[in-house]
Parts: C-alpha cells; structure tokens; sequence
C-alpha cells in the first residue's frame, strides 16, 4: 500500500475495539517502518504499553506486500525490556521490520512517551492467523 | 493467596502455580475482538508476570525484562487457566499458562534487583 493510499486512522484497518484498541492516527508510514500515536492518554501499565507495540506490529505487517490480513496473531515476543513500568500521558509507537520468514514477520518496536522518552522496546513476530499454533 | 488476577497461588520453594479469575480473562478479552474473543499476547504475559513477582518476592513488581514468550495457541477466555512459575535462577523465571494439560504460552522473565 501506498503512504498517500492509508487511512489515517489505525482502527480501520485492525479489529480491535474499545478498550482494547490502543492506536489511534498513523502518523508516518514508510515502506517497512510505520509510527502511530495511542489513540488514548492517562494511564499505562507496561501490559498495555506492549500490546500497544503489538498491534502496531500487527498492522505495519499487514501493510507489507503479502502481509496478513486483520486476522493476524502473536506468535512471539522477545527481548522486551520495560524501561517505564507505568507512564502518564499520550504515547507513540514505532515499528520496524526486520526480518521475513515463510508467514511470519519479525517487528523491532519501540514505545515512546510524548516527549521522546524510551517506555519499552520489544521484537514482535507476527504470523498469519491461519496459523494453528499461534496466538492472541 | 487470592489476588485480583489469581483465584488461588500456591507457593512451594521455587515453583508456584496459581489459576486465573474467570471474570479477569474475561475482562482482558474485551475489544479483542467482538465475536471471536480471544486474550491478547501482552495481556497474556502479565498474567505470567503478575506470578512471576509473586515468586521472586516482589508482587505487584513489572519484570525489567521478558526474554522470550511463544504462544501456541489462542487462549479463548472462557477456559481455565493455569500459570507455572519456576525460579530457574536469582532473578529468572520460567512459566508457563495451561489449558488442561496443554501448554498454551511460555515465558521467561528477568527481574532485576529482586530479593
């Protein structure tokens, strides 16, 4: 997909719904790397700042020639360092391919403060859902 | 040892193992997704988390670190679920979410500066 073609607001293209939906507008998307910011402020705990990584994972995956539908799963995290356990205010996430593999698509993600302050950091590995052993 | 999270928690030396709320699966489900809920992976390896602090000694403790967590299989919120933790090392803890006897997600979590 085309930057100029996407939509600027995440929830059209991922099935999350309120609450669990944490992105909001796409805020820059460029081929293998996209950055959209939450689509709430408040309150995080660590948890929800990861799903938030997740689901932008999910969704840069997706835009991938090729890439899953809105079906897509986790099928792994790794090195998740959580730098901010908890975290006041609006947030941004980044995402990154970095590797392809047969079905599955490994994401460096990144989660910021408002202010550019490092929240939390993880791989994220997207796989089709058609995958059976994969999750969540 | 009821928590918010944790129906029950039995702790023996270094392993625990404690069964999630019903009512607290199903909240984590809500918004994921209408229809087709299932739990989502971070929410997931909180669940894992929360016990893993537990066992280390520090509840209410975010691990400064989740190595790696593998999931297998969805994990649908109306079954019943059972977390292990074992202390592999100081500050490491190794866990695993059932269904019955099946291994859903595994995960191996750091606490740094833990008792």
């Amino acid at each position: 997909m085309n930057p100029g073609d996407l939509p600027g607001d995440a929830a059209t293209l991922l099935r999350h719904r309120p609450p669990a939906l944490l992105l909001g507008t796409i805020v820059r998307f460029e081929d293998t790397a996209i950055v959209c910011a939450s689509c709430r402020a408040g309150r995080w705990e660590w948890p929800a700042l990861l799903e938030g990584a997740a689901q932008t994972a999910g969704l840069l995956a997706g835009l991938q020639p090729g890439g899953p539908d809105n079906r897509a799963v986790i099928a792994e995290l790794r090195d998740v360092r959580i730098v901010a356990p908890v975290h006041d205010g609006s947030v941004m996430f980044h995402a990154a391919v970095e590797r392809r593999l047969a079905g599955f698509w490994r994401c460096q993600t990144v989660v910021q403060s408002e202010h550019g302050s490092r929240l939390l950091e993880a791989r994220v590995t997207v796989a089709r859902s058609a995958r059976p052993s994969a999750c969540a | 040892m009821p928590t918010r999270t944790f129906a029950t928690v039995a702790i023996a030396r270094d392993t625990a193992r404690a069964w999630v709320h019903p009512r607290r699966a199903a909240e984590l489900c809500a918004g994921h997704f209408p229809g087709d809920p299932f739990l989502p992976a971070a929410a997931l390896v909180g669940i894992m988390a929360e016990l893993g602090a537990i066992l280390v000694g520090s509840p209410g403790r975010a691990p400064a670190v989740v190595e790696r967590a593998l999931f297998h299989r969805p994990v649908r919120p109306h079954e019943q679920l059972e977390v292990i933790g074992e202390r592999a090392e100081m500050h490491t803890v190794a866990t695993e979410l059932r269904v019955g006897s099946e291994r859903r997600v595994q995960a191996l979590l750091r606490f740094d500066g833990c008792p």
